[in-house]
């Protein structure tokens, strides 16, 4: 039955090419996320696994 | 982590528990062992056949991937469920959610690898790479796999630290990714109580399972050992890792492209060519996420590669991260068509896969295996001396591995390729090509024999350090309960300061990643499910007959997809050597597909009318009297054993079920077909003074290698 209606989806390039889009605006919006993040709030994070407070 | 809005509440006590993880630390010792030993066995098996000891139950194609499994499911398994036990709990700073379902995990895990060793060497096989385990096995994986889930997820959200350390986002994406990757793969039809037929056939079976079997690489091999370099390598180095943000960064991104890489399994195969090039392209934008790890694990080290030259938990942890990087470079290089065109079917991925299983897991399991063991045991390792002994065997062992199996790969792939100036083939005789290569072979089995030295010197080192301690199986902690309401104490500035919002919030976190997951696997695989316009059907490709189907599951049943391919790459060297290329439509009716991922003897796509019926039986019995020379173990018990056809009615049944146009009633009559397709090639070896009875298993066997590759050879 799926079958049928995957048969009907016409030009199936466009699968890769939006998921390509997709992945860049994603990896641009981490890249912008990250490099703003608070110093402190860093450092706190990666001392997490040391227990140092 | 110092959390001003929770340093007001008054501090809880609770003790981690310990020997959950003292459990699956032992378990890892054992399997470890185990694993190896199994791949030792095999590895010498390529060099003198008679090590099979003529059993069907060691025979190479049988105890592969009981190899592999080992490996990587209870070895690697045990230990990321011992990494991630004892470092959840420190991150979390919570007892695990219930121990009840802790043991249940355990138990569970163990009971499902005492059933793979004994399935697996009894012939009940799916035969999908890493996923090879029958239907009943499957279910109980999930199962087990839920009841993990839950114990991980509870966990985390009865934490008493706000934030999600990154190792746990690694952790994360593998529970969430296994579940599904598992799930879609092991949709099948039961035939019998071990036997079933994949719901996908062919073209699409292969799609499916490789973008499992890449992605058993991705999340169990890597994701989970990357959240484990992540918490226990500063804890070795005592640093915190080089940089945070890059972690974040790169684990969105790998975890995004990891799942798409799967078709760079299946280059210059049947598989339609833009997922072929969805394949490289992806897997060549992965190095800059895996370099991203191991950078930050390398880099965590600046400063005091000093402690590197005392301590040999950070030497097997450096050689474990650089291993990791050398393995995620090479990868991409190997999906590169033209690569792959050389090192595809050859030693060479044996190379690879190892560089990844010896160097990055196995190196890594040991750092973590020497740190941890003191630790809860109270006290301080037995012998450093001992330890770094194990490094250097261990490292030569892979050098002694890795070198050799470079070497044979590429001298295959030039010796398959060889014309003379006249143009015909050089090595015409498949065997010669494997004679040139066996002593590779040997040594490698040596470079195997260095690095199982090790662990058992290890395993020898470990039991004397836990002797000289006690297990602490209650570690008493304390910290302040997380308030309900939270509020940050710094404010995020703009909607793109608020990604730590989304570390706070697990289920969320859950839920984005499996999206991630999934875009990639659907876009991956809903195309390709569309099989009138992407496989074209061929009208002279019928389904098996009943003899054939019988002969098609003893072939499955032995393993012989783990050494013979079943897919003749558009190259002029392979159809010289074995006929015309394969096409998608030839394999619309194989549930599973065989196309097999190594050539330690040659493709068998075309074998079908190659050679006379007498030929195979023969060879079957003893390969070396009609192939002086040959690796191939014999297989005597197939002339002996009767054919089951009591299952003939419900595997066609099954068959029908799943898309193959028999008849109705045709399982009816399916066994007199099956008895008259017998009858015909007994009377022909009978013919040539064989003593032999049309109900022997070999008959069937011989039905389908005869049938193989036929259905568009010119009659």
């Amino acid at each position: 039955m799926f079958e049928e209606y995957l048969t009907s989806i016409e030009n199936q390039n466009i699968f890769a090419i939006g998921v390509t889009v997709l992945f860049f605006i994603m990896f641009v919006l981490i890249s912008i996320w990250t490099f703003r993040i608070n110093k402190k709030y860093i450092k706190d994070m990666e001392n997490l696994p040391l227990d140092k407070k | 982590m110092s959390n001003s809005s929770t340093e007001n509440f008054a501090l809880e006590k609770f003790s981690y528990d310990n020997k959950i993880v003292r459990d699956f630390m032992v378990a890892t010792l054992v399997w470890g062992v185990v694993g190896m030993l199994v791949g030792l066995l095999l590895a010498f098996q390529l060099v003198h056949p008679a090590l099979s000891f003529n059993l069907q139950y060691t025979t190479f194609g049988r105890i592969r991937p009981i190899h592999t499994n080992a490996i990587i499911f209870a070895f690697v398994g045990n230990a990321i469920f011992m990494g991630i036990y004892y470092s959840l709990q420190r991150l979390c700073k919570a007892r695990m959610f219930s121990d009840l379902l802790s043991k249940i995990h355990f138990w569970g895990w163990q009971s499902i690898i005492v059933l793979a060793a004994l399935t697996l060497s009894l012939g009940f096989t799916s035969s999908k790479e890493y996923a090879e385990l029958e239907w009943p096995i499957d279910i109980l994986i999930a199962l087990v796999w839920v009841i993990f889930a839950i114990n991980f997820f509870g966990t985390i959200l009865k934490r008493r630290e706000r934030h999600l350390y990154v190792a746990i986002w690694f952790y994360i994406a593998t529970v969430v990714t296994i579940a599904v990757l598992h799930i879609v793969n092991s949709i099948e039809i039961p035939v019998t109580l071990f036997k079933s037929y994949m719901v996908y056939a062919g073209v699409q079976d292969a799609l499916v399972q490789w973008w499992y079997g890449h992605n058993a690489v991705a999340f169990f091999l890597t994701t989970p050992y990357l959240g484990l370099m992540y918490y226990f390598l500063p804890k070795a180095a005592n640093r915190p890792v080089y940089s945070y943000k890059l972690s974040i960064v790169h684990f969105w991104s790998l975890i995004f492209l990891y799942i798409w890489a799967g078709p760079h399994h299946l280059l210059y195969s049947a598989l339609p060519d833009w997922a072929q090039s969805l394949g490289t392209v992806f897997s060549i934008m992965l190095i800059a996420p895996s370099w991203g790890g191991m950078i930050n694990g390398l880099l965590t080290l600046r400063g005091a590669w000093d402690k590197v030259r005392d301590s040999a938990i950070l030497k097997f942890m450096v050689v474990a991260v650089t291993a990791y990087g050398m393995a995620t470079f090479e990868g991409p290089m190997l999906s590169l068509k033209n690569v792959n065109a050389i090192a595809h079917f050859t030693d060479w991925i044996i190379a690879h896969v190892h560089i990844g299983a010896l160097g990055w897991n196995g190196f890594l399991t040991f750092g973590i295996l020497y740190w941890l063991v003191p630790k809860l045991y109270n006290t301080d390792l037995y012998s450093k001396k001992l330890a770094n002994f194990h490094f250097w065997i261990g490292f030569l062992g892979i050098l002694f591995y890795a070198i050799p199996m470079y070497w044979s790969g590429i001298t295959q792939s030039l010796m398959w390729k060889q014309f003379t100036p006249e143009g015909i083939l050089q090595y015409p005789n498949f065997l010669e090509t494997v004679l040139q290569i066996k002593p590779m072979y040997f040594i490698r089995g040596i470079g195997g024999l260095f690095y199982f030295a090790g662990v058992i010197v290890m395993v020898y080192n470990l039991i004397k350090t836990a002797k000289q301690g006690s297990l602490i199986a209650e570690e008493e902690a304390e910290a302040p309960a997380l308030s309900k309401t939270y509020s940050e104490t710094i404010k995020p500035k703009a909607i793109f300061a608020r990604h730590r919002i989304l570390e706070r919030r697990p289920v969320q976190f859950m839920l984005l990643s499996l999206v991630l997951v999934l875009i990639g696997g659907l876009v991956e695989i809903i195309p390709t499910m569309a099989i009138k316009s992407n496989i074209p059907t061929i009208a002279s490709v019928k389904p098996y007959t009943p003899l054939e189907l019988q002969g098609r599951d003893i072939y499955i049943r032995e393993g012989c997809l783990g050494c013979h391919s079943q897919l003749v790459r558009p190259f002029r060297s392979e159809t010289e050597r074995y006929g015309e290329y394969s096409k998608a439509g030839e394999y619309v009716y194989d549930h599973p597909f065989t196309w097999g991922s190594k050539r330690t003897g040659p493709d068998l796509h075309r074998e079908g009318l190659k050679y006379p019926n007498l030929w195979h039986y023969l060879h079957m019995d003893d390969p070396r009297s009609v192939s002086p020379g040959s690796i191939m173990p014999p297989y005597p018990w197939i002339h002996r054993q009767v054919l089951d056809i009591s299952t003939t009615e419900a595997k066609i049944n099954a068959l029908r079920s799943v898309g193959v146009p028999y008849e109705i009633g045709y399982e009816k009559i399916a066994n007199t077909d099956l008895q008259q397709q017998a009858d015909i090639i007994t009377k022909d070896l009978q013919k040539q003074g064989l003593d032999i009875t049309s109900d022997k298993e070999i008959i069937a066997l011989i039905a389908y290698l005869q049938r193989l590759g036929t259905d568009i050879k010119p009659k």
